[in-house]
């Protein structure tokens, strides 16, 4: 069985994009768990800029550690600068099998997404999916040029989002640079129900700080779940920080990026099936306070 | 200093160790919260200092121990000896302590990554907050800490939540304690510095910098507002053990598991410069070893580790003086020619008698202690007659680049003396050399493959 994975894995990975479908999960799936404190065979850059954006995102001509100050950042993350001379902006972590990542892309088709997830195999799916989707769109658009990147600020379908293998909780400093963001994604985390494991989850009071450390300001953390207590438990964590303000129901209205989180997560998914509830909370990161 | 036996002496000592805070949750070398194994309380296990700090006003020290996972409090009393006086057990093994600049406030780093501040003196009416936990409310006491008020009642509902909380794990510390940031790594060490007229407007800034073993060195605002993350400075790519501030804090050196000791504009999180300190750390390892003991087999290549980090002032130069896990010699490097953007900095060495262990920086002497025990330049080769630990004193050479090594204390106490046949050798290694343990084994593969799984 695990020959057959290999096979099919290599055998999709030697093809070019154009000529491939979508992967199929069922050879991907991996173990649910992966330890958070263990040191994973990951690799990882020793900070932002000596990491390879260019090759991650292959359809961009300058992707940039051009890390914008906090205090000349936009307020409303969605203002039209081409991708090309920025940084990304939103990551989603713990990505799983990518769904928010496939969704967002074509709604913010101009703003750098990453999808970051611990583990491997489920990384290399959506890893393939994106070379895939962008195989297909190059070739449904006769205007896009084949393999060589025309240097232009537009940004052809699914060319705006990765995806790459990394343990958020020890590593997110090393992928982003202060005030980087202008959105993070906490989708369905791991519950970890038992409480001396909860050192395990990716949202805790210091976490917090770490997030707020990479949001510009403005920018909002979206989180989602279908465990109440962990819901209680992120509201708990974020509100904890004076660096955030939980957005109300009414300023999320209409907010697309909610919908999305909602509906075309794979877990977000699940929980429709299965009738459960979806538990929204997102917070604004509001100015450091003078000191 | 480095390593010493510590026998909680007297019981009337206050023992923070109420509501299941149990000393006796031993953790295992992986960093993987929630192993319990259980140690008998009632057993007086040795607690080894990993690390003691003395208060500004030289009045108090403060210790923190391993298995117990305590921060200690000690009075220096006139006659030079220690009373102490509280001792506090954290959830997780402390790794590193630091005192503020008024002497008010430990701060603790542990080796799960979070970083706490506790006053250095306790409150003795400090109630701690009544330990429910949301999601068993059934398990709720019937009365809290502040409603009942006689003793006895006091006792019963004591223990009720005593074993609320040994069924739940605790939310709270059973004194003042404040949890201000946190790592995902083992902090390795915490840094307190406060920054005059930083940018000309006269303000007094205060931070916290921290170390992990993931390389990380991270910029706090002070413990006020250390929720708020300055910068990072990264570029290390093996651990990060030491920070060291020089220039009236402006500066940062850094230094653990690679080649190069980094300098910092810290504040800016900008490497300065990298220094070189293989290079010196081989050629003091082949300068020191003994002809005569043949066994003392220097391998060529040994990682670098880097275990200490003091500054240190010399003939008005700032310098910085380094030690090295397993290496007999002492460091030095000045870091003139850096602040004057002048020629590369280099590192000096001296050869001392033992493995350097720990030093201490007066205004008029260096006192550094070595490890009699094992052979110059191993952590493992034991020296044929065992001296015990040692103390040297060293006198700056000439040049301002090395020293001489001018005093030698060896310890001559007849009580210590016979215990010295009892130790364990190996073991006393293990306690001495901890910091290469703090190295990754790169290209392990830590996850149990694929297999199937969730949806
Ligand atoms: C329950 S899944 C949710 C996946 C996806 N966000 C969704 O909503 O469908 C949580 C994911 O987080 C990943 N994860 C857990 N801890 C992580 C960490 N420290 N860094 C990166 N990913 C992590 C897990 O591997 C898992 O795929």
């Amino acid at each position: 069985k695990a020959h057959r994975r290999d096979e099919y894995r290599a055998t999709r990975h030697a093809a070019s994009p154009g000529e491939i479908g979508l992967p199929s999960k069922r050879f991907y799936r991996q173990r649910a768990h992966a330890n958070v404190f263990s040191d994973h065979a990951l690799s990882y850059p020793e900070k932002p800029e000596a990491w390879n954006w260019r090759e991650l995102y292959p359809g961009v001509a300058q992707v940039g550690q051009e890390v914008q100050s906090a205090e000349d950042s936009p307020q409303n993350g969605e203002n039209i600068t081409p991708a090309a001379y920025r940084g990304v902006e939103i990551a989603d972590i713990g990505c799983g099998f990518g769904g928010l990542l496939f969704a967002l892309s074509p709604l913010l088709p101009q703003t750098l997404i990453l999808g970051l997830e611990i583990r491997s195999s489920v990384t290399e799916f959506v890893q393939e999916k994106i070379r895939a989707l962008q195989g297909q769109a190059r070739k449904g658009d006769p205007t896009s040029s084949t393999e060589t990147e025309t240097e232009t600020a537009t940004l052809t379908p699914y060319q705006n989002i990765a995806c790459i293998r990394s343990n958020t909780m020890k590593f997110m400093p090393n992928y982003f640079g202060r005030g980087q963001l202008s959105k993070i994604f906490l989708c369905f985390p791991d519950p970890h129900f038992k409480h001396r494991k909860h050192k395990a989850r990716i949202v805790s009071p210091t976490l917090a700080a770490e997030y707020a450390y990479a949001l510009r300001v403005g920018g909002v953390v979206y989180t989602i779940t279908d465990v109440e207590d962990l819901h209680r438990w992120m509201v708990d964590g974020f509100s904890a920080n004076p660096l955030f303000r939980r957005l109300g129901e009414e300023e999320l209205e209409g907010d697309e990026c909610v919908r999305v989180m909602k509906a075309e997560t794979e877990e977000g998914k699940k929980v429709e099936r299965n009738g459960g509830t979806k538990w929204v909370a997102c917070f604004q990161r509001l100015e450091d306070p003078p000191w | 200093m480095n390593i010493s036996r510590f026998n909680p002496s007297n019981s009337d000592i206050p023992e923070h160790t109420g509501n299941g805070i149990q000393p006796t949750t031993a953790d295992s070398d992986d960093e993987r919260p929630g192993k319990r194994q259980k140690l008998s309380a009632k057993t007086e296990t040795p607690s080894y200092v990993l690390s003691v700090t003395i208060s500004n006003d030289r009045n108090h020290i403060v210790a923190i121990t391993a298995e117990d996972k305590a921060v200690r409090v000690f009075e220096v009393e006139k006659t030079g000896e220690l009373k102490e006086l509280s001792k506090r057990c954290m959830f997780k093994r402390p790794s590193t302590v630091e005192l503020s600049d008024d002497d008010s406030t430990i701060f603790v780093g542990d080796k799960f990554g979070d970083a706490y501040s506790l006053p250095l003196l306790p409150a003795a009416d400090f109630i701690p907050k009544a330990q429910v936990s949301r999601t068993e409310t059934q398990s709720k006491p019937a009365a809290s800490l502040t409603t009942v008020h006689t003793a006895a009642n006091r006792k019963i509902l004591e223990a009720q939540m005593k074993a609320i909380d040994a069924a739940k794990p605790k939310e709270g510390l059973p004194f003042e304690a404040k949890l201000l940031l946190g790592h995902v790594s083992l902090m390795t060490d915490l840094k307190f510095v406060t920054l005059e007229n930083e940018s000309g407007g006269g303000k007094r800034r205060s931070y916290l910098v921290t170390a992990d073993r993931d390389e990380h060195i991270r910029v706090s605002r002070g413990p006020s507002q250390a929720h708020i993350i300055e910068n990072f400075c990264l570029g290390h790519t093996e651990f990060v053990s030491k920070l060291c501030f020089i220039g009236k804090g402006r500066y940062l050196v850094s230094g653990g598991g690679d080649d190069e000791l980094f300098v910092w504009d810290w504040l800016q999180s900008k490497l300065l410069r990298k220094v070189d300190l293989r290079g010196p750390v081989e050629a003091c390892r082949g300068a020191g070893e003994d002809s005569s003991s043949a066994n003392a087999s220097v391998p060529d290549r040994v990682p670098i580790c880097v275990t200490g980090l003091w500054r240190y002032v010399v003939s008005g130069s700032e310098c910085v003086l380094i030690a090295c896990e397993g290496v007999a010699g002492i460091f030095l490097l000045n870091l003139e020619p850096i602040f004057n953007a002048g020629a590369s900095p280099q590192i000096s060495w001296t050869t001392l008698p033992g493995n350097l262990l720990d030093t201490v920086v007066s205004e008029s002497s260096i006192v550094v202690s070595v490890d009699g025990i094992h052979a110059k330049n191993s952590c493992s080769v034991v020296r044929e007659s065992v001296e015990g630990q040692q103390l040297c004193v060293l006198k700056p050479h000439g040049d301002g680049a090395t020293f001489d090594v001018d005093d030698f204390f060896t310890d001559s106490n007849e009580r210590r003396e016979t215990n010295r046949d009892q130790i364990d050798k190996t073991k006393v290694a293990e306690r001495l050399y901890t910091t290469g343990l703090l190295r990754k084994r790169r290209g392990q593969e830590g996850e149990s493959g694929d297999v199937e799984e969730m949806e």
